[in-house]
């Protein structure tokens, strides 16, 4: 019997000592090796973004990044085994502030630091993190604005939006520069009590001037004033110098979320900065029933002129790109157009819905003219949180997210006037977000 | 001492002059059945006095080989009066049967099936298995690792005690899975109540079902049911332990029955009170290093995951009366406090958050054989919870591991208002059974189950927080008739189930995350259901079990209404629906010597619509069940055992399923980017061994030492789905060794014990599902005194 009994132990104690002394590593995350190990090859690249989820505010999305050479080549571009998977960095969506070959954003996961990423051979680098200060701010909920290419201010209300904090941050490594509040509770010169989320700011150079717009933002239960107001701040010491208030439109095209996600305000060849303005219509159902326009500040003043331009059009402004040469590319909604409703009013139709286009707006003439491919418009899209465009090269870049083909980039000539088809995306992805990134 | 050499002496007095004589052994053989003429399985047969024997196979089937001579066999088996022959063994071969009539002292009326539950389990056409939770009461492991060491069994823990925990069963998991306490849903015990909580020394056995599950259980599970049978005894005794360990955990539990003789009540009682800190050390987790100006990864020690627990329950009632087998009343109270560490991904660290709540519980259940006519046996439950909890969210903070926050706008869980949010969770459930012997061994049952539970909502610090009332019912009934035909060699059963469920909801905040928008506020729908399962036993060592279901799991409150706290309402969810096909062999062989091997092999397939899945946000580490339209599961299990009487033991077993997304195109027309993806956070190879040694009489006479040692093995798997990106892109959840030991020591015929164990000896990281860490070594010692008749 003590055979027995060693026949049955010799192996086993054989094995636990075994399983005891391997020391098999955790698989790790490799997002923290640069590159994955590799220097960047490719001088120029383009992030493409896609979504598996309609709602791109859905906290149970999955977020995927593929860097690509071209835009142009007539190719599929595949995500299945291919791309980065960002989910577990880029938290609900992928706001973040984008320069050259950075991602800089408040940690959208961990939330008590400040990162700067890049994506590079489709890996992520996580180049610098340096945790918050006195000031905090929620993952993808503020606004900003570039003073130079080395320093980066952020403002954001604060936890009781009652007041406004900004933070200015050395970009290379993200640490703190200085950190403060705009001192705007209790100002005389409006009478915002809560302040929204994030505001929307811009960087106006020639007289070192932050030109920050806001709100306020009576809760969920309560209406909001038809009204909001712009601060000018020196950029220097962070004072607001002045306050006014426009009324012509309702507010902002971008309240909580700054420019994280979209492009909502844009400078021209002058340093005129055009400022992309919503209005609830009359008899709306929901807030979310919006026309839009556009609101000037021209270079050097301190208030919006009599510029409206776009008001007329009656879509809403999603995203505007400034085109040059006084034409802009816009992603407006708009349910009517695109047949999604018979009247704007309704809420139905809006949502994500395929209720959005592309079109090209003249700020001199007021000519809106909508994309087309070969005679045809481009496919209306969803996605009202997408930020499929940009301009770069003298060509307007314009991504598609259609209801039954497969989501494409188109790329517009802009001295030419032609359009071509570019990549595609193979299907079963929602097309979210396309970035011209440097090296 | 004395009656070991006494019954050495006597085996070697039997042997010796055979051996001497080179005489062959007489082979003594038969089957041990029941009153019905059914096989008592795993009855044991041997030399009255003389401690020789073996054990009868699943058919009562046995063979002892003897030196001729004259001899007293006798046969025993749990819940029968033993039976005693004589037998003249000569020749070469003798017969002998033995009829064993059923103790009905011992037997609890409420056991209808009463005879031999283990030995039906194993026949039945159901994949299923017993774990005996008495025999193994001393240890210091609970009812979730016991569970867990099954083949085929996958228990998700969040962390320590106190934690969530889920449960898989061949390819099937979280909810699809149901617990069930003496045949009613345990959730009557309050939502948190779990395996782990459950003190084991109210436990007798837990019957595992793997995939089809009994109509007579009553409710919609679909990957499987487990069955806690709680003790059955009706003699006087009381049972305490405590056990203390690692993490600052104290857990204590009494639990005592008393029969009074005159009147005849029975009245049980129990108590117990858990407590952990839970503090143990979270690794490598990135914190700023101030000195060195960056971020590094450093250890620290858990800071807000305390745990306390404190219940209690009573039952009284009669048995054997004329008009009534058993009729009992019962109540039970539940109060728990838990502070909440994380989300259900690590870097989501709370600090501040946590939850309360208090569950009362009333209930009566009734049994009566030969009610209106003879052989049909009745059983009723009816049973009120009342449960409320509260979760506390109201600092403004971003917590770090090491304890230190950020000042945020928001509160912790769901980046919300502050918010002291009630819910108030009544459940009534009604269980009537009816059960019909229409012939021998043959048995026809009807069964009928209300689950009814609300959901009523507020919020004492969120004003803008719209109170709410939400409903949800279930009428499930089932019929099946089961039986056993060719000398019991073939048994199987067939059977159908109804369900109803009906649903008011009326909450319609978050409706963007919730879809409380997309559903009308009442509905009601019908689904139907059947299956079989059939067993065929060639002989000693060979049988072969089938079974097929199409089964429908109704949403649970949780999974439809959250939980409160980091599980997010999906008003939207649908049933799911699946065909369950399993199969397996299994078998036994025993020597005369007391040596045992024994082998079991299952296969399942599942195809299931509209798969019901916890859905991780990674952003926030809060959980949503969601559709997926198309699962097919395809597995394997298999586990082999030795067993050398109460010696010697080791168990081993595997398990591999390929759980796959079928789905060609998403819910908007488009292919589907997972088609064929496996499904993630879903172990799907993992495997157990066991073994232990015991040795009685070791310090003083009726005493009984045990060394055991445990090994887990579960392979890596992804975090999400796999199509999602590059591979090299993606979290994984690492692969996991777990190793355990323990000693136990108990004297006084098992009255008392004291028993010690390291789990996790090599201080291996582990992982739950999503990557959440788990406790490293921990040590637990536990003492326990049982006190009976």
């Amino acid at each position: 019997m003590r055979k027995i009994g060693l026949l049955v132990w010799m192996p086993l104690l054989c094995m636990v000592l075994g399983m005891g002394a391997c020391s098999e590593d955790e698989t790790k995350k490799d997002d923290d090796v640069p590159g994955g190990g590799q220097e960047p090859t490719e001088v120029v690249h383009y992030d493409i973004w896609v979504g598996l989820e309609q709602n791109a505010m859905g906290r149970f999305g999955t977020l995927l990044v593929k860097n690509v050479n071209s835009l142009e080549e007539q190719e599929e571009i595949v995500f299945k085994g291919e791309g980065y998977d960002a989910t577990a960095t880029f938290g609900k969506t992928e706001a973040a502030i984008i320069k050259g070959q950075y991602y800089y954003a408040v940690d959208a996961v961990n939330e008590d630091r400040y990162v700067k990423y890049r994506i590079m051979n489709n890996q992520l680098e996580r180049v610098a993190k340096y945790p918050l200060g006195e000031n905090t701010y929620e993952p993808g909920k503020y606004t900003h604005a570039w003073l130079d290419d080395n320093t980066l201010v952020i403002l954001a209300a604060n936890g009781d939006a009652d007041e406004v904090l900004w933070t200015k941050l050395n970009a290379n490594d993200m640490s703190i520069l200085s950190e403060g509040t705009l001192g705007l509770a209790g100002d005389k010169r409006h009478d915002v009590t809560k302040f929204t989320t994030s505001g929307l700011a811009a960087y106006r150079a020639s007289d070192n001037k932050i030109i920050y717009a806001f709100k306020h933002n009576p809760g969920r239960k309560q209406t909001a004033p038809p009204y909001f107001y712009v601060a000018f701040i020196d950029a220097e010491t962070m004072a607001v110098e002045t306050v006014v208030k426009e009324e012509r439109a309702e507010e902002m095209a971008g309240t909580a979320y700054g420019e994280l996600r979209q492009h909502k305000l844009f400078f021209d060849e002058n340093e005129n900065l055009y400022l992309a303005c919503n209005t609830k219509i009359d008899g709306a159902e929901d807030n979310t029933c919006q026309y839009g326009s556009l609101l000037r500040i021209k270079k050097g003043e301190y208030a919006f002129d009599d510029y409206e331009g776009f008001r007329n059009h009656g879509s809403k402004i999603v995203t505007v790109d400034y085109m040059g040469n006084g034409k802009v590319l816009l992603y407006l909604q708009d349910p009517e157009h695109t047949g999604t409703s018979d009247d704007n009013a309704k809420y139905e139709g809006w949502g994500n819905e395929y209720n959005c286009y592309y079109a090209m707006f003249d700020l001199e003439t007021g000519v809106l003219t909508e994309f087309e491919h070969e005679g045809k418009k481009l496919p209306y899209c969803s996605g009202t949180f997408s930020q499929r465009s940009f301009v770069h090269g003298g060509k307007a870049y314009i991504g598609v997210n259609p209801q039954t083909e497969a989501p494409c980039v188109y790329v517009y000539d802009i001295a030419e006037g032609t359009m071509v088809k570019g990549v595609e995306i193979e299907p079963g992805y929602i097309f979210t977000r396309i970035n011209y990134m440097e090296d | 001492m004395k009656e070991f050499v006494f019954r050495t002496g006597l085996w070697l007095f039997l042997w010796l002059p055979l051996v001497a004589a080179g005489q062959e052994a007489v082979s003594v053989t038969g089957r041990v059945t029941d009153g019905a003429g059914h096989g008592v399985g795993f009855a044991t047969v041997r030399v009255a006095d003389a401690g020789v024997g073996t054990g009868a196979d699943a058919e009562g089937r046995y063979e002892l080989r003897l030196p001729a001579g004259r001899y007293v066999l006798e046969a025993s088996a749990v819940g029968y009066v033993a039976a005693r022959q004589e037998v003249r063994a000569e020749g070469k071969a003798v017969v002998v049967d033995f009829r064993l009539a059923e103790d009905t002292v011992r037997l609890a009326a409420a056991e209808v099936r009463g005879k031999g539950r283990g030995r039906q389990l194993r026949e039945g056409g159901y994949a299923a298995k017993v774990l005996e939770v008495k025999e193994r009461m001393g240890e210091v492991v609970d009812l979730n690792d016991w569970v867990d060491r099954m083949a085929g069994v996958r228990v998700r823990s969040e962390g320590g005690l106190g934690a969530e925990t889920d449960l898989a069963l061949n390819g099937m998991s979280g909810n699809a899975v149901r617990y069930f306490i003496d045949e009613v849903p345990m959730d009557v015990r309050g939502e948190g109540m779990t395996l782990g909580r459950l003190p084991a020394g109210t436990v007798e056995r837990i019957e595992v079902y793997k995939g089809v599950v009994p109509s007579y259980l009553g409710a919609d599970a679909m990957g499987g049911a487990v069955h806690v049978v709680t003790r059955r005894e009706k003699e006087d005794y009381v049972d305490a332990s405590y056990s203390v360990g690692s993490f600052h955990t104290h857990v204590a539990d009494v639990n005592g029955l008393h029969v009074f003789p005159r009147s005849g009540l029975v009245v049980k009682a129990g108590a117990g009170v858990s407590y952990s800190r839970n503090d143990y050390v979270m690794r490598d987790v990135e914190l700023w290093d101030e000195e060195a100006g960056r971020y590094a990864a450093q250890d620290v020690r858990r800071f807000h995951d305390g745990f306390l627990s404190f219940s209690a329950e009573a039952e009284a009632g009669v048995e054997r009366k004329p008009w009534a087998d058993a009729l009992y009343v019962s109540v039970s109270y539940n109060q728990e406090e838990k502070e909440l560490q994380s989300g259900s991904i690590q870097s989501i660290v709370y600090g501040m958050a946590e939850r309360r709540g208090k569950t009362w519980q009333a209930g009566v259940r009734y049994n009566r054989r030969d009610f209106l006519t003879e052989g049909l046996q009745v059983n009723g439950v009816l049973s009120q919870t009342w449960e409320r909890s509260v979760t506390v969210d109201t600092a403004y903070r971003k917590y770090r591991w090491d304890g230190t926050y950020v000042r945020t706008s928001r509160n912790e869980i769901t980046g919300g208002a502050r918010q002291e949010r009630h819910y108030v969770r009544p459940l009534t459930v009604v269980r009537v059974n009816a059960d019909y012997a229409v012939g021998a061994g043959q048995r026809l049952n009807v069964n009928y189950m209300l689950h009814r539970s609300g959901n009523r909502r507020y919020d004492e610090r969120d004003e803008e927080f719209v109170p709410s009332n939400d409903v949800l019912a279930k009428h499930v009934t089932g019929i099946s008739y089961s039986g056993a035909w060719l000398g019991e060699r073939l048994a199987g059963s067939v059977f159908m189930k109804d369900y109803v469920y009906h649903v008011k909801v009326r909450q319609r905040d978050m409706s963007w995350i919730t879809n409380s928008d997309e559903v009308p506020e009442r509905a009601t729908k019908h689904y139907a259901g059947y299956g079989l399962g059939v067993r065929y036993a060639f002989g000693m060592g060979l049988a072969v079990k089938g079974s097929y279901e199409h089964a429908v799991r109704l949403p649970m409150a949780r999974e439809l209404l959250g939980n409160g706290v980091t599980v997010y309402a999906n008003l939207a969810l649908r049933p799911e629906t699946s065909h369950n096909v399993n199969g397996g062999v299994y078998g036994d062989w025993k020597m005369e010597t007391g040596h045992t091997l024994a082998y079991e092999v299952n296969g399942f397939f599942r195809k299931t619509e509209d798969y019901i899945r916890a859905v991780l946000s990674e952003s926030d580490g809060t959980v949503q069940y969601r559709n997926e339209q198309d699962v097919t599961t395809a597995g394997v299990e298999g586990e082999v055992g030795y067993r050398w009487g109460e010696r010697l033991w080791v168990t081993a077993n595997g398990s591999y399923e390929r759980a796959r997304n079928m789905t060609r195109l998403n819910e908007e027309g488009k292919p589907s980017v997972t088609y064929k993806n496996r499904v993630p956070n879903k172990p799907w190879l993992f495997g157990n061994v066991e073994t232990g040694y015991a040795a009685r009489n070791v310090f003083c006479r009726g005493d009984r030492l045990k060394v055991g040692y445990y090994y887990q093995y579960v392979h890596w798997f992804f975090l999400t789905w796999e199509g999602y990106g590059s591979l090299e892109s993606k979290s994984r959840i690492p692969t996991q060794h777990r190793h355990t030991v323990g000693v136990d020591y108990s004297w006084g015929e098992g009255r008392y014990s004291v028993a010690v164990e390291c789990d996790n000896l090599f201080d291996r990281k582990l992982y739950d599902n999503f990557m959440l860490q788990k406790p490293g070594r921990a040590f637990t010692c536990k003492f326990r005194v049982f006190i009976h008749k």
